[in-house]
Protein backbone atom coordinates (compact mmCIF):
# COMPACT_ATOMS: atom_id res chain seq x y z
CA UNK A 1 0.00 0.00 0.00
CA UNK A 2 3.28 2.29 0.88
CA UNK A 3 3.70 2.07 -2.57
CA UNK A 4 0.67 2.78 -4.23
CA UNK A 5 0.66 5.84 -2.38
CA UNK A 6 3.97 6.93 -3.59
CA UNK A 7 3.02 7.26 -7.28
CA UNK A 8 0.88 10.56 -7.44
CA UNK A 9 4.07 12.59 -5.73
CA UNK A 10 6.85 10.86 -7.51
CA UNK A 11 4.80 11.36 -10.91
CA UNK A 12 3.88 14.96 -9.91
CA UNK A 13 8.00 15.31 -8.89
CA UNK A 14 8.98 14.05 -12.15
CA UNK A 15 7.24 16.34 -14.07
CA UNK A 16 8.40 19.36 -12.46
CA UNK A 17 11.80 18.52 -12.85
CA UNK A 18 11.20 17.36 -16.43
CA UNK A 19 9.22 20.59 -17.53
CA UNK A 20 11.67 22.64 -15.83
CA UNK A 21 14.87 21.08 -17.88
CA UNK A 22 13.20 21.46 -20.91
CA UNK A 23 12.21 25.03 -20.39
CA UNK A 24 14.74 25.82 -22.70
CA UNK A 25 12.72 24.65 -25.26
CA UNK A 26 10.69 27.33 -24.82
CA UNK A 27 12.75 30.11 -26.29
CA UNK A 28 12.02 30.64 -30.04
CA UNK A 29 13.46 30.60 -32.65
CA UNK A 30 12.71 34.16 -35.02
CA UNK A 31 13.41 34.80 -38.30
CA UNK A 32 13.26 38.80 -39.13
CA UNK A 33 12.22 39.91 -42.83
CA UNK A 34 12.95 43.31 -43.72
CA UNK A 35 14.55 45.98 -45.53
CA UNK A 36 12.43 46.77 -48.77
CA UNK A 37 9.11 45.54 -47.94
CA UNK A 38 5.78 47.57 -46.52
CA UNK A 39 5.34 44.93 -43.71
CA UNK A 40 8.62 43.93 -41.85
CA UNK A 41 7.87 40.21 -40.09
CA UNK A 42 9.26 38.60 -36.93
CA UNK A 43 8.40 35.04 -37.53
CA UNK A 44 8.61 32.60 -34.94
CA UNK A 45 9.71 29.00 -35.36
CA UNK A 46 5.69 28.01 -34.10
CA UNK A 47 4.18 30.59 -36.76
CA UNK A 48 6.57 29.32 -39.58
CA UNK A 49 5.59 25.85 -39.02
CA UNK A 50 2.07 26.74 -39.47
CA UNK A 51 2.92 28.20 -43.16
CA UNK A 52 2.56 26.13 -46.00
CA UNK A 53 5.01 23.89 -46.40
CA UNK A 54 6.74 22.70 -49.67
CA UNK A 55 9.11 19.24 -50.42
CA UNK A 56 12.37 19.83 -52.08
CA UNK A 57 14.29 16.42 -53.16
CA UNK A 58 18.19 17.90 -53.46
CA UNK A 59 21.60 17.60 -53.01
CA UNK A 60 23.54 20.40 -51.08
CA UNK A 61 26.85 20.68 -53.24
CA UNK A 62 30.33 22.28 -52.12
CA UNK A 63 31.62 24.17 -54.37
CA UNK A 64 35.37 23.16 -54.01
CA UNK A 65 38.56 25.40 -54.39
CA UNK A 66 39.62 27.39 -56.68
CA UNK A 67 37.36 30.49 -56.79
CA UNK A 68 38.36 31.13 -60.71
CA UNK A 69 37.13 27.35 -61.56
CA UNK A 70 33.78 26.73 -59.67
CA UNK A 71 32.94 23.00 -59.54
CA UNK A 72 36.37 21.82 -60.19
CA UNK A 73 36.73 19.54 -57.07
CA UNK A 74 33.10 19.72 -55.98
CA UNK A 75 31.27 17.64 -53.50
CA UNK A 76 28.23 16.10 -52.10
CA UNK A 77 27.46 17.83 -48.50
CA UNK A 78 24.06 15.99 -47.86
CA UNK A 79 21.40 15.20 -50.00
CA UNK A 80 17.90 15.11 -48.21
CA UNK A 81 14.37 15.43 -48.61
CA UNK A 82 13.76 19.30 -47.54
CA UNK A 83 11.06 20.36 -45.91
CA UNK A 84 10.07 24.05 -45.44
CA UNK A 85 7.94 27.14 -46.85
CA UNK A 86 8.95 28.82 -50.06
CA UNK A 87 10.75 32.08 -50.05
CA UNK A 88 8.09 33.68 -52.50
CA UNK A 89 5.52 32.97 -50.04
CA UNK A 90 7.47 34.54 -46.58
CA UNK A 91 7.88 37.44 -49.37
CA UNK A 92 4.73 38.09 -50.16
CA UNK A 93 3.26 37.95 -46.61
CA UNK A 94 5.89 41.23 -46.41
CA UNK A 95 4.75 42.95 -49.63
CA UNK A 96 8.36 43.35 -51.65
CA UNK A 97 8.65 46.71 -52.46
CA UNK A 98 9.67 48.14 -55.80
CA UNK A 99 13.05 48.33 -56.86
CA UNK A 100 14.22 45.47 -54.47
CA UNK A 101 17.21 43.85 -56.47
CA UNK A 102 19.06 40.98 -53.92
CA UNK A 103 17.37 39.22 -51.05
CA UNK A 104 20.06 38.56 -48.43
CA UNK A 105 20.13 35.29 -46.60
CA UNK A 106 22.30 35.81 -43.42
CA UNK A 107 22.62 34.07 -39.55
CA UNK A 108 23.97 35.88 -36.37
CA UNK A 109 27.65 35.10 -37.17
CA UNK A 110 27.63 37.51 -40.16
CA UNK A 111 28.00 34.68 -42.68
CA UNK A 112 25.36 35.96 -45.68
CA UNK A 113 24.67 35.00 -49.43
CA UNK A 114 22.45 36.40 -51.48
CA UNK A 115 19.97 35.37 -54.60
CA UNK A 116 18.59 37.85 -56.85
CA UNK A 117 14.74 38.39 -56.29
CA UNK A 118 13.89 36.84 -59.61
CA UNK A 119 16.13 33.39 -58.31
CA UNK A 120 14.82 33.61 -54.75
CA UNK A 121 10.87 33.92 -56.05
CA UNK A 122 11.20 30.54 -58.16
CA UNK A 123 8.92 27.84 -56.61
CA UNK A 124 11.85 25.46 -55.41
CA UNK A 125 13.74 28.10 -53.17
CA UNK A 126 12.54 27.39 -49.62
CA UNK A 127 13.50 28.00 -46.25
CA UNK A 128 13.86 24.53 -44.46
CA UNK A 129 13.01 23.18 -41.04
CA UNK A 130 12.88 19.41 -41.74
CA UNK A 131 15.09 17.17 -43.45
CA UNK A 132 13.37 13.89 -44.27
CA UNK A 133 11.01 14.63 -42.21
CA UNK A 134 12.78 15.33 -39.63
CA UNK A 135 13.66 18.89 -37.34
CA UNK A 136 17.01 20.18 -38.63
CA UNK A 137 19.99 19.23 -36.21
CA UNK A 138 22.45 21.89 -35.67
CA UNK A 139 24.62 19.88 -38.77
CA UNK A 140 21.85 21.26 -40.98
CA UNK A 141 21.53 24.43 -40.15
CA UNK A 142 18.86 24.38 -37.10
CA UNK A 143 16.46 25.86 -36.96
CA UNK A 144 15.84 27.47 -40.08
CA UNK A 145 18.32 26.77 -43.64
CA UNK A 146 17.99 28.17 -47.31
CA UNK A 147 17.37 25.74 -49.90
CA UNK A 148 18.68 26.56 -53.48
CA UNK A 149 18.71 23.31 -55.28
CA UNK A 150 21.12 23.72 -58.40
CA UNK A 151 23.18 26.68 -56.51
CA UNK A 152 26.45 25.78 -55.00
CA UNK A 153 26.28 25.67 -51.45
CA UNK A 154 27.69 28.60 -50.26
CA UNK A 155 24.15 29.98 -50.85
CA UNK A 156 22.86 27.10 -49.03
CA UNK A 157 22.76 29.65 -45.91
CA UNK A 158 22.63 27.77 -41.96
CA UNK A 159 21.29 29.27 -39.02
CA UNK A 160 19.14 32.15 -40.67
CA UNK A 161 18.05 35.16 -38.35
CA UNK A 162 17.70 37.25 -40.61
CA UNK A 163 16.63 38.02 -44.38
CA UNK A 164 16.56 41.44 -45.69
CA UNK A 165 15.76 42.86 -49.10
CA UNK A 166 17.75 45.20 -50.54
CA UNK A 167 18.12 47.85 -53.60
CA UNK A 168 21.74 46.73 -54.60
CA UNK A 169 23.68 43.82 -56.12
CA UNK A 170 24.75 42.54 -52.23
CA UNK A 171 27.99 40.13 -52.44
CA UNK A 172 28.18 37.63 -49.45
CA UNK A 173 31.26 36.32 -47.57
CA UNK A 174 32.14 33.71 -50.38
CA UNK A 175 31.10 35.88 -53.14
CA UNK A 176 33.34 38.43 -51.89
CA UNK A 177 35.99 36.08 -51.96
CA UNK A 178 35.84 35.68 -55.33
CA UNK A 179 33.12 33.09 -55.55
CA UNK A 180 30.05 33.89 -58.16
CA UNK A 181 27.46 35.92 -57.34
CA UNK A 182 25.10 33.83 -59.85
CA UNK A 183 26.43 30.36 -58.64
CA UNK A 184 23.78 27.91 -60.22
CA UNK A 185 25.29 24.80 -61.22
CA UNK A 186 25.61 23.92 -65.00
CA UNK A 187 23.52 20.34 -66.12
CA UNK A 188 21.40 20.35 -62.56
CA UNK A 189 17.58 19.39 -62.39
CA UNK A 190 15.69 19.38 -59.48
CA UNK A 191 11.54 18.65 -58.60
CA UNK A 192 9.50 20.33 -55.85
CA UNK A 193 6.12 18.36 -54.40
CA UNK A 194 3.72 18.97 -52.08
CA UNK A 195 3.98 17.02 -48.72
CA UNK A 196 3.14 16.41 -45.29
CA UNK A 197 -0.59 14.71 -46.19
CA UNK A 198 -1.96 12.37 -45.71
CA UNK A 199 -2.14 9.43 -49.26
CA UNK A 200 -5.16 8.50 -49.62
CA UNK A 201 -3.84 5.01 -48.92
CA UNK A 202 -2.87 6.13 -45.97
CA UNK A 203 -6.33 7.53 -45.26
CA UNK A 204 -7.98 4.39 -46.00
CA UNK A 205 -5.85 2.57 -43.66
CA UNK A 206 -6.32 4.92 -41.22
CA UNK A 207 -10.16 5.15 -41.11
CA UNK A 208 -10.39 1.18 -41.30
CA UNK A 209 -8.38 0.49 -38.69
CA UNK A 210 -10.24 3.29 -36.07
CA UNK A 211 -13.66 1.72 -37.73
CA UNK A 212 -12.54 -1.89 -36.60
CA UNK A 213 -11.04 -0.33 -33.13
CA UNK A 214 -15.02 1.38 -32.72
CA UNK A 215 -16.31 -2.20 -33.90
CA UNK A 216 -14.17 -4.04 -31.16
CA UNK A 217 -15.27 -1.66 -28.34
CA UNK A 218 -18.88 -1.92 -29.45
CA UNK A 219 -18.52 -5.63 -29.32
CA UNK A 220 -16.80 -5.78 -25.91
CA UNK A 221 -20.17 -3.66 -24.60
CA UNK A 222 -22.89 -6.06 -25.93
CA UNK B 1 -11.00 -16.06 -21.96
CA UNK B 2 -13.71 -16.96 -24.16
CA UNK B 3 -13.32 -17.55 -27.55
CA UNK B 4 -15.25 -14.26 -28.53
CA UNK B 5 -13.13 -12.26 -26.19
CA UNK B 6 -10.34 -13.07 -28.56
CA UNK B 7 -12.28 -12.11 -31.29
CA UNK B 8 -13.31 -8.67 -30.23
CA UNK B 9 -9.22 -8.51 -29.37
CA UNK B 10 -8.07 -9.75 -32.68
CA UNK B 11 -10.03 -6.98 -34.40
CA UNK B 12 -8.93 -4.78 -32.26
CA UNK B 13 -5.28 -5.42 -32.80
CA UNK B 14 -6.24 -5.12 -36.30
CA UNK B 15 -7.44 -2.07 -35.91
CA UNK B 16 -4.34 -0.77 -34.13
CA UNK B 17 -2.22 -2.44 -36.56
CA UNK B 18 -3.87 -0.88 -40.09
CA UNK B 19 -3.63 2.45 -38.09
CA UNK B 20 0.25 1.81 -37.21
CA UNK B 21 0.55 0.90 -41.00
CA UNK B 22 -1.20 4.31 -42.51
CA UNK B 23 1.36 6.65 -40.03
CA UNK B 24 4.30 4.12 -41.68
CA UNK B 25 2.88 4.52 -45.15
CA UNK B 26 2.37 8.18 -44.89
CA UNK B 27 5.80 9.15 -44.31
CA UNK B 28 7.20 10.32 -48.09
CA UNK B 29 10.46 10.16 -46.93
CA UNK B 30 13.98 8.54 -47.20
CA UNK B 31 14.61 8.35 -43.67
CA UNK B 32 18.43 9.09 -42.49
CA UNK B 33 18.10 8.91 -38.50
CA UNK B 34 18.08 11.54 -36.05
CA UNK B 35 19.27 10.06 -32.95
CA UNK B 36 21.57 11.61 -30.71
CA UNK B 37 23.68 10.91 -27.86
CA UNK B 38 24.83 14.17 -26.79
CA UNK B 39 24.41 14.34 -23.24
CA UNK B 40 23.01 17.92 -23.82
CA UNK B 41 20.29 16.58 -25.89
CA UNK B 42 18.00 16.19 -22.87
CA UNK B 43 14.39 15.52 -24.68
CA UNK B 44 16.11 12.15 -26.61
CA UNK B 45 17.17 10.87 -23.35
CA UNK B 46 13.95 11.43 -21.58
CA UNK B 47 12.00 9.59 -24.64
CA UNK B 48 15.16 7.06 -23.85
CA UNK B 49 14.45 6.53 -20.35
CA UNK B 50 10.53 6.51 -21.17
CA UNK B 51 10.91 3.64 -23.33
CA UNK B 52 13.27 1.57 -20.82
CA UNK B 53 10.77 2.27 -18.10
CA UNK B 54 7.90 0.90 -20.45
CA UNK B 55 10.31 -2.11 -20.85
CA UNK B 56 10.76 -2.34 -17.19
CA UNK B 57 7.22 -2.26 -16.48
CA UNK B 58 6.17 -5.16 -18.79
CA UNK B 59 9.36 -7.35 -17.09
CA UNK B 60 7.75 -6.53 -13.65
CA UNK B 61 4.60 -8.26 -14.69
CA UNK B 62 6.20 -11.25 -15.92
CA UNK B 63 5.21 -15.11 -13.99
CA UNK B 64 8.81 -14.62 -12.36
CA UNK B 65 8.87 -10.96 -10.58
CA UNK B 66 4.97 -11.31 -10.05
CA UNK B 67 6.19 -14.39 -8.19
CA UNK B 68 8.77 -12.86 -6.24
CA UNK B 69 7.35 -9.51 -5.55
CA UNK B 70 3.98 -10.57 -5.11
CA UNK B 71 1.96 -7.52 -4.48
CA UNK B 72 4.23 -5.15 -5.01
CA UNK B 73 4.71 -5.91 -7.96
CA UNK B 74 1.57 -4.42 -9.49
CA UNK B 75 2.27 -0.77 -7.68
CA UNK B 76 5.62 -0.95 -9.46
CA UNK B 77 4.32 -1.65 -12.97
CA UNK B 78 1.95 1.37 -12.13
CA UNK B 79 4.68 3.36 -11.26
CA UNK B 80 7.45 2.50 -13.79
CA UNK B 81 4.18 2.87 -15.94
CA UNK B 82 3.57 6.86 -15.11
CA UNK B 83 7.09 7.72 -14.92
CA UNK B 84 7.40 6.29 -18.71
CA UNK B 85 4.42 7.86 -20.03
CA UNK B 86 5.62 11.33 -18.09
CA UNK B 87 9.10 10.75 -19.95
CA UNK B 88 7.54 9.98 -23.44
CA UNK B 89 5.32 13.58 -22.89
CA UNK B 90 8.20 15.49 -22.30
CA UNK B 91 10.18 13.59 -25.26
CA UNK B 92 7.69 15.00 -27.77
CA UNK B 93 6.79 18.41 -25.43
CA UNK B 94 7.72 20.41 -28.54
CA UNK B 95 5.89 18.20 -31.40
CA UNK B 96 3.01 18.67 -29.10
CA UNK B 97 3.35 22.76 -29.31
CA UNK B 98 2.86 23.05 -33.31
CA UNK B 99 0.35 20.43 -34.78
CA UNK B 100 1.18 20.11 -37.68
CA UNK B 101 1.19 16.42 -40.39
CA UNK B 102 4.86 15.57 -39.72
CA UNK B 103 4.16 15.38 -35.68
CA UNK B 104 1.26 13.03 -36.27
CA UNK B 105 3.32 9.62 -35.56
CA UNK B 106 4.39 11.39 -32.23
CA UNK B 107 1.08 12.00 -31.25
CA UNK B 108 -0.37 8.04 -32.04
CA UNK B 109 2.84 6.60 -30.08
CA UNK B 110 1.90 9.26 -27.13
CA UNK B 111 -1.79 8.70 -27.54
CA UNK B 112 -1.46 5.00 -27.29
CA UNK B 113 1.04 5.39 -24.21
CA UNK B 114 -1.94 7.61 -22.08
CA UNK B 115 -4.09 4.74 -23.27
CA UNK B 116 -2.23 1.72 -22.09
CA UNK B 117 -1.29 3.69 -18.84
CA UNK B 118 -4.77 5.64 -17.73
CA UNK B 119 -6.47 2.40 -18.42
CA UNK B 120 -3.82 0.41 -16.09
CA UNK B 121 -4.15 3.10 -13.53
CA UNK B 122 -7.90 2.91 -13.88
CA UNK B 123 -8.17 -0.68 -13.99
CA UNK B 124 -6.08 -1.15 -10.68
CA UNK B 125 -7.12 1.52 -8.66
CA UNK B 126 -10.24 4.19 -9.57
CA UNK B 127 -12.77 2.16 -11.29
CA UNK B 128 -15.73 0.53 -9.15
CA UNK B 129 -17.68 -0.32 -12.60
CA UNK B 130 -16.54 -4.00 -13.45
CA UNK B 131 -18.07 -4.28 -16.84
CA UNK B 132 -14.92 -1.16 -17.15
CA UNK B 133 -12.49 -3.19 -15.65
CA UNK B 134 -13.32 -6.27 -18.39
CA UNK B 135 -13.08 -3.77 -21.06
CA UNK B 136 -10.29 -2.33 -20.07
CA UNK B 137 -7.99 -6.00 -19.20
CA UNK B 138 -9.62 -7.26 -22.49
CA UNK B 139 -7.73 -3.94 -24.30
CA UNK B 140 -4.78 -3.54 -22.57
CA UNK B 141 -2.95 -6.20 -24.06
CA UNK B 142 -3.52 -5.71 -27.62
CA UNK B 143 -2.89 -1.53 -26.88
CA UNK B 144 1.16 -2.83 -25.68
CA UNK B 145 1.54 -4.71 -28.36
CA UNK B 146 0.74 -2.17 -30.68
CA UNK B 147 2.93 0.45 -28.29
CA UNK B 148 5.73 -2.44 -28.70
CA UNK B 149 5.62 -2.23 -32.36
CA UNK B 150 5.24 1.53 -32.63
CA UNK B 151 8.01 1.92 -30.30
CA UNK B 152 10.15 -0.64 -32.23
CA UNK B 153 9.49 1.29 -35.43
CA UNK B 154 10.38 4.58 -33.92
CA UNK B 155 14.17 3.34 -32.47
CA UNK B 156 14.60 1.77 -35.55
CA UNK B 157 13.88 4.80 -37.62
CA UNK B 158 16.27 7.30 -35.38
CA UNK B 159 18.88 4.53 -35.80
CA UNK B 160 18.89 4.72 -39.61
CA UNK B 161 18.31 0.73 -39.86
CA UNK B 162 15.62 1.34 -41.74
Amino acid sequence: MRLNRLILPVAIITAFVGLASTAHAQDEPVIQIYGLVDSPLNVTYSEFLRLPMTSVNASCICVGAPPENPGFNSFVVYTHNWTGVRVSDLLALASVQEGAVDVVFSDDTQYSSSLPLDVALELDKIIAVYADGETLNRDQGYPFRLVTPCWWGYKWVKFITHVEIVDYDHLGFWESHGYPDIARIPDCDTTASNPTVFTPTAQSLALLGVSMMAVAVYLSQR
Amino acid sequence: MTASQRAIRVIMTLGLVLLFTSMVLYRPYSIFGGFSVDLKDVVHWYGVSGGLLFMLSTVLRLKRFKQALRERSLSLHCLAGVLSLIFAALHSRSRAAVIVPLHYPSYYILALMTVVVSSGLVNNYLSPNRRIVKTLRLFHGPFVAALYLSLVYHVLVKTALI
